[in-house]
């Protein structure tokens, strides 16, 4: 109950800021934009560029927002008020990954809608390969970004400062994230779609335990 | 292993006492040899306290006295240190949340996300205690009316003056209608205007029968708004009274305030009564004579003014003070260092 509640005040919290707005409108657009000035992008159709920048670009952002934020709150005290209700500490850690993540999710939706009717109209590039090679690149964003941002949950929580947070939110969550998942890339026999899939599943899962773990000894 | 303790299956079970008789039924909230250390610094040292259903109790003592480590614990933000916390007679395990509906917390220094308007603050909180659907509007509207934010409802937190923000803090911690209200440091930060609006909600939810725990470094904050008082002072509590039970507890000297006419020059004589410890000449015609508070009073009453008369003295006033309760904490406070 209290876990759904506090995933939509966190959405209309983004709603709210403008993350949002960004994520959602300024990020197909921001590819677009790139495609339009420089049209080659060594053969990527656009489809396939633009999931890739959004892992990149998305998921950094996203995973500074996330960490920044709690380590800001924190400090305010802010939690303090929902912990003296009947809400667990990590069902707000939770909720807050999960609306981040819809919100990526919806973002990289839009930003490939925008690519494949891009793609589509402006180019020869047949339907069915710009599809094939989508999922690939798919998988590996949103694997890379549900590690990077639940590794970034779990520095906000143990950081005190909001400068150290967004370093190793980059360094830890955002970089690192794709390492885990690279691999289906670089090895043939490995199935790309799926590897991501299970290694982002499973490592987000791991490090969601961890944070709940390390909730139960430290106070947020 | 400590325990947070109990938790009544019904609000019924918060009816308040009228005789303010200390039997088991009329405790509310007990702290039983409450210890907490952050690292070697023992913040709270063995504190035992009772809280009675139905009254105001001030908490008061130095910054970094332990008011706000209790306060964590009471209300759950603080699950680990030793001792038992007893509610409302029950025993609960460490983990229990059931004590959340019944109870509503106004925090010292607590900050609001940015983006937060008042009505989506008190939502949001509402929701999460319990409020249902249907009550919540009225809810919002009702507490923002008592604390006097109707106005502000719509407006971003951010953009709400000190004294709103802790007036808010107070609203979220009612909106449930909670039987007990813990209040930390409840008018810190706030002008003399807000203070006394603030001093004026407590007093009128008080009067409503809710029980108030209320901390404060500065005494006058609460003695007149609370029926109890406990002195903390480096995690121990120093003693538990009416106002007038420390004052009375407090074994300082009599103190006698005379005026004479402006114009009397008899300069009387007060050195000459035995029981006389201290002679305060305050101006030529104005005087504050302590007596030892081993004597007895009225013989001492009695002998200082037939010495004034005596002295033909034009005298104007006579009057026994009583040491303020500031005095008395004070004195709590420098004897304990």
């Amino acid at each position: 109950m209290s876990l759904k509640l506090l995933f939509l005040d966190e959405l209309k919290g983004f709603y709210k800021s403008k993350v949002m707005l960004v994520l959602w409108i300024g990020m197909p657009l921001l590819s677009i934009v790139i495609h339009s000035l420089q049209p080659e992008t060594e053969g990527i159709p656009l489809t396939i560029f633009i999931s890739l920048m959004i892992s990149s670009l998305s998921g950094t952002l996203a995973s500074v927002m996330l960490s920044t934020t709690i380590v800001a709150e924190k400090n305010q005290h802010v939690y303090d008020l929902f912990l003296i209700r009947p809400v667990k500490s990590w069902h707000i850690m939770l909720a807050k990954w999960l609306a981040v993540y819809f919100c990526i999710l919806i973002a990289t939706t839009l930003s490939i809608g925008v690519g494949i009717i891009f793609d589509l109209v402006n180019t020869d590039v047949p339907f069915k390969i710009l599809i094939d090679g989508l999922w690939d690149s798919l998988a590996i964003s949103l694997s890379a970004m549900a590690i990077a941002c639940s590794l970034s949950v779990l520095i906000g929580i143990l950081v005190n400062s909001t400068m150290v947070a967004a370093i190793l939110a980059i360094y830890f969550g955002n970089q690192l994230s794709m390492l885990a998942v690279l691999p289906g890339i670089f090895f043939e026999n490995i199935n790309t779609v799926w590897y991501s899939i299970g290694v982002g599943f499973c490592a987000t899962i791991i490090v969601n335990i961890t944070i709940s773990l390390v909730l139960t000894r430290k106070k947020l | 292993m400590s325990k947070i303790s109990t938790v009544p299956q019904e609000t019924e079970e918060f009816s308040l006492i009228e005789d303010g008789s200390l039997d088991n039924n009329s405790i509310l909230l007990e702290l039983r040899q409450v210890s907490k250390k952050y690292g070697d610094f023992p913040a709270l040292n063995s504190i035992n306290l009772k809280l009675r259903k139905g009254e105001v109790f001030g908490y008061i003592g130095p910054n970094g006295a332990g008011k706000t480590t209790t306060i964590k614990i009471i209300v759950g933000l603080i699950r680990n240190f030793e001792g038992t916390i007893i509610f409302n007679g029950k025993s609960l395990s460490k983990s229990e949340d059931s004590i959340h509906q019944f109870l509503g917390y106004l925090p010292q220094d607590v900050g609001f996300q940015s983006w937060r308007t008042v009505n989506h603050l008190l939502e949001t909180f509402g929701k999460l205690s319990g409020v249902a659907k249907t009550e919540l509007s009225a809810r919002i509207d009702s507490v923002l009316e008592m604390v006097g934010l109707k106005e502000v409802k719509y407006k971003k937190i951010i953009h709400l003056s000190g004294g709103m923000q802790q007036k808010l803090r107070l609203a979220q911690a009612l909106l449930h209608n909670p039987p007990f209200l813990v209040m930390d440091e409840p008018m810190t930060g706030l002008d003399p205007s807000s203070r006394y609006q603030m001093k004026k909600i407590i007093r009128k939810l008080a009067e409503q029968g809710i029980t108030i725990f209320l901390s404060s470094h500065i005494l006058s904050e609460v003695q007149d708004i609370a029926d109890r008082i406990g002195i903390l002072n480096r995690g121990r509590i120093l003693n538990v009274g009416t106002p007038q039970e420390l004052q009375k507890r407090f074994m300082v000297d009599h103190q006698i305030e005379i005026l004479l006419e402006e114009s009397d020059k008899t300069q009387p004589s007060f050195s000459e009564i035995p029981m006389v410890t201290k002679i305060e000449k305050k101006r030529s015609y104005h005087y504050v004579i302590s007596i030892s508070n081993t004597a007895d009073l009225d013989s001492a009453i009695s002998q200082i003014l037939q010495m004034l008369v005596n002295q033909k003295s034009a005298v104007r006033k006579v009057e026994l003070k009583q040491p303020s309760l500031e005095e008395v904490y004070l004195k709590y406070v420098e004897e304990d260092k």
